[in-house]
């Protein structure tokens, strides 16, 4: 049963079709988040009862049902601006694409920040991945075997500094504020 | 604050590290918890945000495919590497087992690590950062004494637990060092204290439990995944 689950990269992918998707049509960031959960629990639900078997792309099949319920919510947002004579805001795609630039930036400086409190090593790894050398580049310059220690060194570091940004106070203040 | 369980599925999940069974209960949270799925979707954002600013990328990923010439050039290093510790290998298989021949190839102690534990970072590791130093320093004995020390302090228990295990096959005293790679629940060092209690279990002749831990590794990515399937395809 289940033998087979999607991955972080479909999660990945699908959170970038989602978040353009509801950001292009009147949504904000916690929009984002919302159709997220709601898409992902929905899709979760229907692979729990094989109600569905996982395809090559199941990124685009979960995409279809966020698009759905994106469409549902702002059908019930037009329902409620008729009847209550309340005025939706419309937000100009320019504003939410400086608004996720900024949201993106904040992670970027909290990211930044953790990264001091890592191993001199971990920061030189990510100081040259961040100026554009490659594994094999970086391998020379640290002096290590091969590409594929830096590989393996990037993958240790990351988990590191993804702990101390998930236990950092500034980065939980700011996804309950986003 | 989201259970620890549920944070070690999210972590598992998004390492590609879920066991079959771990699988199913991620399955079951996913279809019901919605503060699941909402900590899902924080996780792999940051993840993303980290992989476009930080990250390798996928391209460099398949680098090496791309350049035949890197290729060939590695497998005549490799041919030469095979060559020598084939010859090693037949010269130490006249006096050594089997078991103890692949703990000595594939033992080396850990690398280096950044000082910080997981719980709270830089509070309360005097003594956990002396034992590391010590570690590093080879001086084990000193450096058990000064991590059990440290032990007392709950919020370093992994690293602590990890680092006492080590130490401890330092000074070759196998059976501690299984009970204080036992002891450590959380999943930040998984990959580290399934490796090396796989060690300890092979230096020790149980090899059913050995299989067991590097079998645990072998969907990982990196050199204890690739080195996980040479060992259970040999020892099995």
């Amino acid at each position: 049963m289940h033998e087979e689950l999607i991955d972080k990269d479909t999660i990945s992918k699908l959170l970038r079709l989602v978040r353009l998707y509801v950001l292009k049509n009147s949504g904000s960031i916690q929009d984002v988040e919302d159709v997220m959960q709601d898409g992902l629990l929905t899709f979760f639900q229907k692979y729990a009862k094989k109600e569905l078997v996982i395809s090559e792309k199941p990124e685009y099949y979960i995409f279809s049902i966020c698009k759905y319920i994106w469409l549902k919510e702002l059908e019930k947002r037009k329902r409620i601006q008729l009847s209550g004579n309340y005025l939706v805001e419309e937000i100009e795609d320019s504003d939410c694409m400086i608004k996720e630039k900024e949201r993106k930036e904040k992670i970027i400086e909290i990211l930044e920040i953790n990264i001091k409190l890592l191993s001199t090593k971990c920061q030189k790894v990510f100081d040259l991945r961040r100026d554009g050398l490659t594994c094999k580049e970086i391998a020379e310059v640290l002096q290590l075997k091969n590409d594929q220690m830096v590989k393996d060194k990037h993958y240790r570091c990351k988990q590191r500094l993804l702990e101390l940004v998930k236990q950092d106070k500034a980065y939980r203040d700011f996804i309950n504020d986003a | 604050m989201m259970p620890k369980k549920s944070n070690n599925l999210i972590s598992g999940f998004l390492s590609g590290n879920l066991s079959k069974k771990n699988k199913t209960r991620f399955l079951k949270k996913a279809s019901t918890d919605r503060d699941f799925v909402k900590k899902l979707v924080r996780e792999v954002d940051l993840d993303e945000v980290f992989e476009d600013e930080f990250g390798l990328g996928k391209d460099e990923d398949g680098e090496l495919e791309k350049h035949i010439p890197v290729r060939i050039r590695f497998l005549f290093s490799f041919l030469a590497a095979a060559i020598f510790i084939g010859a090693i290998v037949v010269s130490v298989s006249l006096i050594d087992t089997k078991e103890s021949r692949l703990f000595n190839k594939y033992y080396h102690p850990i690398e280096d690590s950044n000082l910080v534990s997981r719980g709270e970072p830089n509070s309360g590791i005097t003594e956990v950062r002396i034992g590391l130093l010590l570690y590093y320093q080879e001086n084990y004995i000193e450096a058990i004494r000064h991590l059990n020390n440290a032990a007392s302090d709950t919020n370093n228990l992994e690293i602590v637990n990890l680092y006492l295990g080590l130490s401890y096959m330092g000074v070759e005293n196998y059976e501690q060092a299984i009970g204080a790679f036992q002891t450590n629940k959380d999943d930040f060092y998984a990959l580290e204290i399934k490796w090396y209690l796989g060690l300890c279990y092979l230096k020790t002749g149980q090899i059913n439990k050995a299989v067991t831990s590097f079998e645990l590794l072998t969907s990982s990515k990196g050199e204890f995944g690739k080195d996980s399937r040479t060992l259970v395809r040999k020892l099995r």
